[in-house]
Order: structure tokens, then sequence, then C-alpha cells
């Protein structure tokens, strides 16, 4: 009975504040911006293929178009291959954002284990795992996603674990300090009197607690990930030719950047753009949360 | 005080040894080795390239190499570069200085724009131009730096000409792009703490006081206001320069500026495990123990903090 009503409390507590939070999320221009831009490029990014056929306009060499410069036909111009650089930029919004939000997923999954694990149990797991997080913090995240690439193959699948990794400390930590803060907490105390497993103190009442850090942390870590996926596809150490993701475009316009500097100058743009819009986004966000920062 | 700082060296020492083993072991699980760089295009049997791996003793078991590594490191030997048979600390300290002068020069930039921009937003709290500054300062953080070296690149070195496009000369012109690039990314965050800080001290009792007495605006931002300020802010451009050992390989790649990031990727696309282990475990100690530095300095300045090391409290 007890557990029933902690529950229910809980839960109505949750909505009036997600409701309280909306409101000054609403409220805060660049947020909304960058939610905007967010949904605009989540729509692309799930539709593109649907009018963009892969084999005909993305990978397909047209020698009489090779450089034309940016026009009406070809708004941001051709590349060397005479291939239209607007639908390759376009295209490669499905790449980056899927990149992007699948190293956030793999960074979260691991570093809300960790650190609910850390947070929970205390010394001495706290110990072991934060020096281990310590460890990966201390190697600068490009290196290592370098290395790490490098050791596995250039692939997407092993581009989204090495920045994924990378980003493992950052949402531990946050999702540590988060769990101090609620596992002392009096209903947590009445679950564990209730005879609950310790997993499902930790999933069902720890975790719903932490949501909102956990939240603003994943979506500027969305951002740090299409950047350094951007940094790694640059070095060649990302997703193979002739896919458009953003970084392997400029990777490959940057041969010629001296001669047609659109090449470059179009997909950064939209990197810009999109990581703008996380970073808008996660920081009002992060005000919504915590009114006293917004003063 | 004392105690914490050789507490947080003697923690350091796991830090680096676990950074190494990761390394060296990631790089050794690489599909081809040194070996086959070097065989690369030469007319030997397959023998003769085992003979090769054999005789840099490349065919042991991996925990025996990394014993042998780890042993190395700690006399102070970190073994040679397998490609140039030169040892790998004469060569991480011939670039090295290249290194830290571009993270000093990048972190004057980042100084230069950012304080006074956050100081102005501070002033003018809430306005259009507080928004804009701060979606400017937001700007720099959401740039691939290598993308704004480019962009840099094409506006100074090919269409003014005004700057050489690479990093390599000696000379003052050729450090200033690679510095504003990295000063750029490093701008939002500092613009954010110190708009913060000095929001924080613009509604201090003290600074009406000043401003009750008649001293001037200026001096009452400039002297009274930041001087108090300057704390957090030091702190965020101290770790920002010490991100800056680190981080900066792409962008000294772009501009091929000859530091060890570019040292680092050269070894890494070469399969050279000893240089780019040698690098890694270098360049994180160092960049760890500046931010050791920083925490330290901190405390120094700050005689609050600096208390609560006295008491034996721990820094949360």
């Amino acid at each position: 009975m007890a557990k029933k009503n902690e529950v229910k409390s809980e839960k109505v507590v949750i909505r009036s504040q997600g409701r309280e939070i909306w409101r000054r999320l609403t409220k805060n221009k660049g947020a909304m911006i960058g939610l905007a831009i967010i949904i605009l490029l989540t729509i692309l990014a799930c539709t593109v293929d649907l009018f963009i056929d892969y084999d005909t306009q993305i990978a397909a060499i047209d020698a009489k178009h090779r450089f034309v410069d940016p026009c009406a036909e070809f708004p941001f111009g051709t590349d060397n291959m005479g291939r239209n650089l607007f639908i390759r930029v376009i295209y490669g919004t499905k790449y980056s954002l899927f990149i992007g939000v699948m190293g956030t997923v793999f960074a979260c999954v691991v570093g809300i284990t960790l650190g609910l694990l850390a947070g929970y149990y205390g010394s001495p797991v706290d110990d072991v795992i934060m020096r281990i997080i310590d460890i990966i913090q201390a190697i600068p995240a490009v290196m290592m996603g370098i290395v790490i690439v490098s050791a596995l193959g250039a692939s997407m699948t092993n581009l989204i674990i090495a920045i994924g990794i990378a980003g493992v400390p950052y949402l531990t930590r946050i999702t540590r300090a988060a769990v101090l803060t609620v596992k002392n907490q009096e209903y947590i105390e009445a679950a564990k009197a209730v005879g609950l497993s310790e997993a499902a103190i930790m999933v069902k009442h720890i975790l719903p607690n932490c949501v909102s850090p956990i939240l603003v942390a994943a979506t500027m870590q969305v951002a740090q990930v299409i950047l350094a996926a951007s940094s790694l596809s640059f070095l060649g150490l990302g997703v193979p030719v002739p896919s458009p993701e953003w970084g392997s475009l400029l990777s490959a316009g940057r041969a010629y950047i001296a001669s047609h500097a659109y090449l470059c100058l179009y997909p950064g743009i939209a990197i810009v753009i999109t990581v703008l819009a996380f970073n808008l986004f996660g920081d009002g966000f992060r005000d919504a949360l915590d009114p006293k920062l917004r003063k | 005080m004392w105690r914490y700082i050789v507490k947080r060296i003697l923690m350091l020492i796991p830090v680096v040894i676990g950074a190494s083993l990761l390394v060296f072991c990631v790089m050794n699980l690489s599909k081809g080795d040194v070996v086959s760089v070097i065989t690369a295009g030469a007319d030997m049997t397959n023998e003769q390239i085992e003979a090769v791996r054999e005789a840099m003793g490349l065919n042991r078991p991996l925990l025996v190499r990394y014993g042998e590594y780890l042993f190395g490191m700690l006399r102070g030997d970190f073994g040679k570069s397998a490609i140039s048979n030169e040892p790998v600390l004469k060569l991480f300290f011939t670039r090295f200085p290249a290194t830290v002068k571009l993270a000093i020069a990048s972190s004057i930039v980042n100084i230069v724009l950012s304080i006074p921009l956050g100081i102005f937003s501070a002033r003018h709290q809430g306005s259009v131009a507080d928004n804009a500054a701060m979606v400017f300062a937001l700007m720099g953080l959401s740039m691939p730096a290598f993308w704004l070296g480019l962009m840099l690149m094409v506006l100074f070195c090919v269409n003014l000409q005004w700057l050489p496009a690479t990093g390599g000369g000696t000379d003052f012109k050729s450090i200033i792009l690679p510095a504003v690039t990295m000063g750029i990314g490093m701008m939002a965050t500092t613009t954010r703490t110190t708009r913060s800080a000095m929001l924080d001290v613009l509604r201090q009792d003290y600074l009406r006081t000043a401003r009750a007495k008649g001293v001037p605006e200026k001096k009452v931002i400039n002297l009274h206001a930041l001087k108090n300020a300057m704390i957090p802010i030091l702190t965020t451009v101290g770790t920002q320069l010490a991100k800056a050992f680190g981080g900066g390989a792409v962008i000294e790649m772009v501009f091929a500026y000859p530091g060890v990031g570019k040292l680092l990727l050269d070894a890494i696309n070469n399969r050279d495990t000893t240089l780019a282990c040698g690098c890694i475990v270098l360049q994180t100690t160092i960049t760890v123990v500046v931010l050791l530095i920083v925490d330290i300095l901190y405390a120094f300045v700050d005689p609050r903090v600096k208390a609560q090391y006295a008491k034996g409290g721990k820094k949360k």
C-alpha cells in the first residue's frame, strides 16, 4: 500500500513539473529555434530515401558537369565527379544524424549503467568505476577515436563505437552525481523496506528521478558526437566513400579547396547548423530545468 | 594542502598506466602492423617478413611486450620509433615546443576575445546584444575546428593572400591562423564563464558602494568587478590550455603544423605503436599535470578553497 501511494504521488509531481519545464522552455526563443531545426532535420533524415535515389543521384558519376559553380540547377555546385552537392548534403543528414544519435545512445547505455552502479553501491565499486572513467577521460577524445577506428577499421559502426566511448565519462559522471542526490531520499528507503530488489530500486525508483540532468547531457552529447564524427571522417577514418556523410564531403572537398571552396563551405554549414541546434536546445533545456541559472 | 597535492600526484600513476595499457592493446589489435607498412612494396617472401617481425620482437605475446614497455617507461625509456629508429622521447620533445607555442597563442586569442565579450554580455544582460553575443559564442563551440581552419585559410590565404597557408614556418604570421582557429573553439566556454561570473559579482553590495562613492563606471567594472570574477575565468582558461596540449591534432593536420598532434597521426597511420603510445602517454600526462596545476593554483588564489583543503575536506 505504502509503495502504491508513493508511486502515485511521484507520477503527479513529475507531470506537473514536466508542464512547468515545457512552459519555461517555450519561452526560450533559442531553444525553440533549436528544437524546430532538430525536428526538421529528423523528418528529413527519415524521409530522404523517398525522394532521393542513392544509386542514380548520390553514387552515379556525371562527367559532363564537373565543378559547376553554385547556380540555379545546382544550388551548392557539383564536385569533381559531377555529383550534385546539394543533393549529397541533404542525403548526408541521414548519416550524420544517425551517427550522432547512435553514438549518444551508446554513451548513454554504458554511461548510465556505470553511473547507476557507481552511485548506488558507493565504495569500492564506485572507486573502481571512477578510476576507469578517469583513465578514459584522460585521453583526448579525438585521439581516442583515431586509435580505436584505426584499430577496428573504418566503418560506420566502428566510428559510432569509437566516439560513443569518448562520451561515456561525461554521462557516467552526470548519472552518478544525480544518483547520489536521490539515493538517500526517503522513498528509496521505503522501497528498500518493502523488499524490492536492488535492480528494481535502481531502474524503477532512482533512474526516473535522475532523468532530467541525463537528458540535458544527452542532448549536448549528440552535438559533440556529430562534431567528433566529422573530425574523424575528415581524417579518413569515418564512413567510407561514396556515402555523403558531411565529414567525408569535407574531406573530399579539401583537395580542391583553393579553386572550389564551395565544396567545403556547404557541408560545413550543414554541420554548424545541426550542432548549433542541439546546443541551443540543450542550453534552453538546462535553463528550463534549473530556473535559478536564468535569473 | 601538501597532502592533497601528493595524493593527486599519486592518483596520476594509475591513470597514466591505464591509459598506456589501453592504447597499447588497441594499437596492437589493429589490422596490419608496422612490419606490413615497412615491407609494403618490397619484394619479400612471407618467411622474410616473418623474420623481420621476429627480429623486432613483435611475435611475442601482447602482455609480455606491454610489460617490457611499461618497465622501460617507468625508467624513462619510451623505446624507439619503429620507422625512423629514433628515441620516442627525442621525437616528441623536438615537436613539443611547437604545440606549446600553439596552445599558448590560442589561449591568448581566447582571452582577448572572450573576456571582453563576456563582460559586455553581463553588463547588457537580457538585451538583444547579450543574446547575440551568446549565440556567437555558442557558434564557436558548434563549428568543427578543421572546417573553420579551412574557411579561414580560403579567406586569408587564397583570396586575400595576407597569410601563409601552412603553419610550418617559424615566423609569427604562420601561427596566426592555427591559433585563431583553436582560440575560437575555446571561446564559447570562457565567454559563458566570464558572463556568469560577472553577473554574480555585479549584484554584490560593494559594487554599489563603489558606484555610490563616485568611482567611474569603467573602473568599477575593470578593477572592482573583474578582479573578483577572475577566479572562475582563470580556471576555465587554464583548463582549456591543458586540453589544447592534447587536442590539437586535427588543427595541426589542417595547417600542416609541425606539432605533436601531427607526429601522433603519422605514427598511427604507419602503425608505429611505440611512437603512438609514447605520444599519447606523454600528452595525457602533460594534460593531466597542467590540470592539476590549475587546480592547485585555484586553491592558492581562493582562500575559501584553501581553507577547505586545510580542513581535509574533499573537493566536491
